[in-house]
């Protein structure tokens, strides 16, 4: 009797077996290949975009999208950053350098047929800087004239700014000092054209209402447009017929995943539901280094990963300290040990090759220097100094490389640091209200220019929550936003920098890298240091890469 | 009974209204604001922002007006996902986290309750050890283990299955079983429990003593042995189909599970305040179902529930 019931058991578990995998046949090519057979490129993106409203949108989820969708007056070359002309054909830059006239393309259209027009660029720009609104880049823009004053509502006429449509295809701009980077800064998405007339009719002007995002209304300029968007599952962007470059776009559509789990991607990647991932899970570099090579695009990134310190708070008001625990740390450890993903060992602030900065190393690993300044401090082998804390908010990056750190002190300088876990707000509400001795920043840049990252340590900053004054620093700064020449802006900005470390109010431990995996069944994907991209240009190998 | 549901969800209401009150000033002591972002925004943003939600506004007049939102069935804007309403994102997500919610809670009651009575009716003890084993592997495999291990075997190895997303019918399959296997361990656990605590009890010896088919005996017996297992299904239906965060992570699920946790992070008022109110109805509802359930397994209990 028994011998009878076994088998029952067993059929259960074969016809389950079956049933599973019958549920799953059918799919005999990857999606990858498919979609890449039609055209459309999958995308791994690290959240849902929180908006799509370029005046609200703050994020690198968000750019990425918006990026496709709005083109603004320059773009810049996705492998170089070089700036290119867009909704702008060409312009021309007074004698003083403060006022830019741009020709607006009259091929430049809306997708819903509208012509693009020099007021598109008015109208979008007053409303990110309206008083009202809160929006969140609004200080982006301050370097046009009048921008600050309005924005904080010390001035009430918007024509006060320095932003005027001359007629439908001319827009001039003026700004507050020579701003040599300007044109670098017109592809961030704070400086996209909003289509006027579609925003007035669904009253979204003067609102934060996204009524006009959604896809069944939005109308944008780039070389997509917005099919779906779907929070948790996709973002899905189709080609613009109407747009201006039309024929030079290749990919029928965009489709971005919001994936917030590195492995999840990696995993849908591998089984080939994506042909671009957003990153990388740092323990799978290695091997993905030895098994595809091939699908492993690693560049270098604006950002800096640093440590602030609390200035005001002995005993790490004394720089002697603060520069000693700075020379104790071995970077290119942690680099290879954690991180693995094309980072570089930070020495300065500012990373190599940003807007064509040289930057100087103002620390680095040099232990008996590091002893030295301890003993100088009065802390010799770290004796009366007590625990020093290390905040960090939750993350698999932050932990290990706190650890490390604090494994180094110990054993270069005998101090003990204790480590701190806290959770994403608490994290940013200590910070700000300077809660902390020594918590963990970084820094990616919105424009490739070294004033991006400087701007952090000037007083008035909001971002310079360490307490680091220096009205040296600040008239460095000051100096370098007037200054005519490149080669002495750059001076300056040098010497900023030389002025800053000098006080060690941070500790650098390094640049970003950019890692992410690229199918075979695309081409013409490029990385560049602002992570930039538009997707007109990515293309589909579906011969070589199904190979 | 119609009385009893009555009272039952008149009960439920004062519950339902400490909770959300509760919930509601609590979010707002923890540190941290929902417009607080590495790159802070200036102090002129951050009141324009506060003032456009009216989060400069007392707190208890902020109660009030949620309240008298919530009377209208709304549940206001999410600070996060600008432009987009609280409710209208929890029915779209919800609707996507109850469908696999109930694909997992049939699979784990099906084969929950089978492994379970098996076992208790089972003469072979190897057998009998075996599906215990099962269900002893199912309470203690987390589902971040079983579900990247599932995508591994039938995704990446013999690729029936996708690794990600919710399009296709067969995506159903991996997060459901990586959902049900926890639940369907502990209704095994509790039906065998119940089932082979009621199999020696003195009605069954009499109804075998009388002659009766043993697959009656095991049925009669069985419809008392369900009842620890409706009373389990209460928060276990409430937990699943709201979703969770592990699972709704590895599979890439666009469910309601993700806001539990990523509104706190946010501190995003509104979304926690939905998800609260979404998983407390969910939970009052199922323990009334479970009351009644608990009502048609045994006569006795619907009597004592006419009488009150």
């Amino acid at each position: 009797m028994h011998a009878a019931r076994t088998p029952t058991v067993l059929k259960f578990a074969f016809l389950a077996l079956c049933t599973l995998a019958l549920c799953g046949c059918g799919k005999r090519e990857t999606v990858a290949f498919e979609r890449a057979q039609a055209g459309i490129l999958l995308v791994g993106n690290s959240a849902d975009p929180a908006t799509l409203d370029p005046t609200f949108a703050t994020g690198l989820t968000e750019s990425k999208i918006l990026c496709a969708l709005f083109e603004g007056l320059t773009a810049a070359d996705t492998q170089t950053l070089q700036v290119t002309p867009a909704a702008a054909k060409n312009w021309e830059i007074s004698e003083d350098l403060k006022t830019y006239t741009f020709h607006i393309d009259e091929n430049a259209r809306w997708s819903d047929g509208a012509k693009l027009k020099a007021s598109d660029f008015v109208f979008a720009w007053r409303r990110i800087l309206s008083p009202k609104l809160g929006a969140e880049y609004s200080s982006m823009l301050f370097i046009i004239k009048n921008a600050r004053a309005y924005n904080a509502g010390k001035l009430q006429n918007a024509q006060d700014l320095g932003i005027r449509a001359i007629d439908d295809n001319t827009l001039q701009v003026t700004l507050e000092e020579p701003t040599p980077y300007f044109l670098s800064m017109l592809y961030h998405t704070a400086f996209a054209p909003l289509p006027e007339h579609v925003l007035k009719k669904l009253n979204c002007a003067n609102a934060r209402d996204a009524a006009w995002t959604l896809p069944k209304n939005m109308v944008s300029n780039g070389p997509f447009i917005l099919e779906k968007n779907l929070i948790g599952d996709k973002v899905l962007l189709l080609r613009n017929p109407l747009y201006r470059d039309a024929s030079n776009v290749i990919p029928n559509g965009v489709a971005f995943f919001p994936i917030d789990n590195l492995n999840t991607e990696d995993r849908a990647f591998e089984a080939g539901q994506l042909h671009i991932t957003n990153s990388v899970p740092p323990q799978r570099i290695d091997a993905i280094k030895r098994e595809a090579p091939r699908t492993l695009l690693s560049k270098p990134w604006l950002g800096t990963y640093y440590y602030l310190i609390n200035t005001r708070k002995a005993p790490l008001d004394n720089p002697l300290l603060r520069a000693a625990l700075s020379l104790a740390i071995d970077r290119p450890a942690i680099i290879e040990n954690f991180l693995k993903g094309g980072q570089s060992p930070a020495y300065g602030l500012v990373p190599n090759g940003c807007g064509g900065y040289a930057g100087g190393a103002y620390t680095g690993f040099d232990p008996a220097k590091a002893r030295a300044l301890l003993k100088e401090a009065g802390y010799e082998n770290g004796k009366g100094l007590p625990k020093i804390r290390i905040s960090y908010n939750t993350s698999e990056q932050h932990r290990p490389i706190a650890e490390a750190v604090q494994a180094m002190w110990k054993k270069e300088l005998g101090i003990d640091a204790e480590l701190y876990n806290l959770s994403w707000p608490a994290y940013l509400d200590d910070r700000r209200r300077g809660d902390f001795e020594i918590v963990r920043a970084s820094w990616i840049a919105d424009f490739d220019a070294p004033e991006n990252f400087l701007s952090i340590f000037e007083s008035s900053s909001g971002l310079n929550h360490g307490g680091f004054k220096s009205a040296k620093f600040d008239a460095l700064l000051a100096q370098a936003a007037r200054a005519q020449n490149n080669a002495r802006r750059m001076l300056l900005l040098k010497e900023a920098e030389e002025t800053l470390f000098e006080s060690a109010p941070l500790i650098p431990l390094f640049y970003y890298g950019r890692v992410c995996r690229v199918s075979p069944l695309v081409k013409n994907y490029h990385v560049n240091l602002l992570d930039y991209q538009n997707f007109k240009n990515v293309g589909f190998d579906v011969q070589g890469g199904a190979k | 009974m119609m009385r009893f549901i009555i009272s039952r969800a008149l009960q439920a209401l004062p519950v339902f209204f400490i909770v959300i009150t509760a919930v509601f000033f609590m979010v707002r002591f923890v540190p941290g604001g929902p417009f607080d972002k590495e790159k802070p925004v200036s102090k002129e943003t951050l009141a324009a922002l506060n003032s456009y939600y009216g989060l400069d506004k007392p707190l208890g007049a902020q109660y009030v007006k949620f309240l008298g939102n919530l009377a209208h069935g709304n549940l206001g804007p999410s600070y996060k996902y600008q432009g987009r309403m609280v409710g209208e994102l929890i029915l779209e997500k919800s609707a996507v986290s109850a469908k696999l919610g109930a694909a997992a809670l049939l699979l784990a009651l099906f084969i929950g309750l089978l492994c379970g009575v098996m076992s208790a009716c089972l003469k072979n003890r190897r057998l009998a050890e075996a599906l215990d084993a099962f269900s002893m592997l199912g309470i203690c495999l987390p589902a971040f283990v079983l579900g990247p291990l599932l995508i591994y075997v039938f995704s990446l190895k013999l690729g029936w299955f996708n690794a990600m997303g919710l399009n296709y019918p067969s995506d159903i399959v991996l997060p459901s079983i990586t959902l049900a296997l926890f639940y369907c361990a502990w209704i095994a656990k509790l039906s065998k429990n119940s089932m082979s605590a009621e199999l020696k009890k003195d009605y069954v010896r009499t109804q075998r003593a009388k002659g009766a088919a043993e697959s009656s005996v095991r049925l009669s017996a069985l419809r008392s042995a369900l009842m620890p297992v409706a009373s389990y299904l209460a928060p276990a239906a409430a937990g699943l189909l709201t979703g969770s965060f592990v699972v709704e992570s590895i599979f890439q699920i666009p469910g309601i599970g993700r806001f539990f946790i990523s509104s706190a992070l946010d501190s995003d008022y509104t979304m926690i305040m939905g998800c609260v109110m979404l998983y407390s109805a969910l939970i009052i509802v199922f323990n009334i179902l479970a009351d009644i359930a608990l009502a048609l397994l045994n006569p006795k209990i619907a009597k004592e529930m006419r009488s009150k």
